[in-house]
């Protein structure tokens, strides 16, 4: 099996194992996931070489044959988000594939079965996902249960307001200037017109849902495996983040506050 | 109760954010045991400076995280990720920035300042932890890393 592939079956293999690592790189696995996903299921087959080199939205991989051809493909990423199931399934995956190196066909298929496979629905993301967050964290922030639940209503409105704005494909700075914007002006409003005693409890535990927490960890796990290039992409996604953040709070706080 | 409240309250906030990042059900509970540790491990704690009590339970989150990923077969990040949350510090990036527009320099640069540390604390946590668990899986098993590989063995 594994010397005799031709060099046409070494090529959708090729494309294959990228399909695996886009498919990581998309639902947020950390970039030496990635990069070493892809090399061990290339080296399983018997490749000579295997050079990956992934940052957050692109991968490069080229194979070295035993005769010294090589074939090279680069795939660029747009789309990022957070989906752990399917990192755990492409793991068990990539790990089945070194175990027992099935013909390509089984991996397209596996990779088709496990990149349509449902997430939570829409209703849940938004009234358990981002309200309960807001909810919680309101709580946790010591407000009490007035706060929380302005909170439940500014959690549920930041997704649906996200997703419009995500839709109609505005960049990720200006939507999380808006939501925060949108957050704050709702916490004052409601804290003016006596619906909750603390704006700031509200504002943070709602913030929480925006705050790009994962980011800064990914980047520096990245950081820690040596891949500078994409830890540094990562933790300055985050800061532009924090920044879109502390601008739409300052901007409702200066037209509401009377700062 | 002053202690268990919040851990309860963390616990609940990362079963929202495991929807949020569509965990798989049966992992949930789990993550969030790692949130509503991390945090008891804040609140029970003494120290006069914040920073040590991030540090220390952001180690605990972390071990627990890398403990959980081996016995569970998943990816860290999993457990990490999640049960990290409940410590970011949002109240003082908030603070920061209300201190800053209201023009109150001396406490916009201290909370500034003392939420950077925050972050400093978290972040050398989990860079402690996960270079010494990749440090014993080099160790195991060295084959595995083929990074190296190519280069011992053609030059």
């Amino acid at each position: 099996m594994e010397q005799n592939l031709s060099s046409f079956e070494y090529q959708r293999l090729l494309n294959t194992a990228i399909d695996l690592g886009h498919f990581l790189l998309e639902a947020g696995a950390e970039t030496y996931r990635v990069e070493e996903s892809i090399q061990r299921v290339l080296y399983a087959y018997g490749i000579k070489h295997v050079d990956v080199f992934a940052i957050t939205n692109n991968i490069t991989v080229t194979i070295t044959m035993a005769d010294d051809t090589c074939y090279t493909r680069l795939r660029r990423i747009y789309s990022r988000g957070t989906n752990y199931q399917r990192i755990e399934d492409l793991n068990n995956l990539s790990r089945y594939i070194c175990e027992h190196r099935p013909p390509v066909e089984e991996i397209n298929r596996r990779l088709k079965e496990i990149y349509r496979k449902k997430t939570y629905p829409e209703w849940a993301i938004v009234f358990l996902g981002f309200a309960g967050v807001s909810f919680f964290f309101t709580l946790f922030f010591g407000g009490n249960l007035q706060d929380a639940l302005i909170a439940f209503v500014c959690g549920a409105l930041t997704r649906v307001v996200f997703r419009a704005m995500e839709y109609v494909h505005t960049n990720g700075f200006f939507i999380n200037l808006v939501c925060s914007f949108l957050i704050t002006f709702i916490a004052l409003l409601a804290v003016q017109y006596h619906l909750a005693p603390h704006s700031n409890s509200i504002i943070i535990g709602t913030l929480m849902t925006l705050v790009p927490g994962v980011a800064i960890t990914n980047s520096m796990r990245d950081v820690i495996a040596g891949d500078l290039v994409a830890g540094m992409m990562k933790a300055m996604e985050a800061l532009l983040v924090a920044l879109a953040l502390a601008m739409g709070t300052g901007m409702a706080l200066i037209v509401l506050g009377g700062i | 109760m002053r202690i268990l409240l919040p851990c309860v309250y963390a616990f609940l906030s990362c079963a929202a954010f495991s929807i949020y990042f569509n965990v798989s059900p049966k992992r949930i509970p789990l993550t969030c045991f790692g949130g509503a540790l991390g945090w008891l491990v804040y609140l029970l704690l003494d120290f006069p400076s914040d920073v040590p009590r991030y540090f220390i339970a952001t180690v605990v989150i972390s071990v627990y995280a890398e403990v959980m990923a081996r016995i569970c077969k998943v990816p860290v990040t999993l457990f990490l990720t999640t049960a990290v949350l409940p410590l970011v510090p949002g109240g003082g990036m908030y603070y920061t920035m209300e201190y800053c527009l209201r023009g109150e320099t001396a406490l916009f640069v201290e909370t500034g300042l003392n939420t950077l540390a925050l972050a400093g604390a978290i972040a050398l946590g989990i860079m402690l932890v996960s270079s010494l668990v990749r440090m014993w899986k080099v160790m195991k098993a060295p084959k595995l890393f083929y990074k190296d590989k190519i280069q011992r063995e053609d030059y």
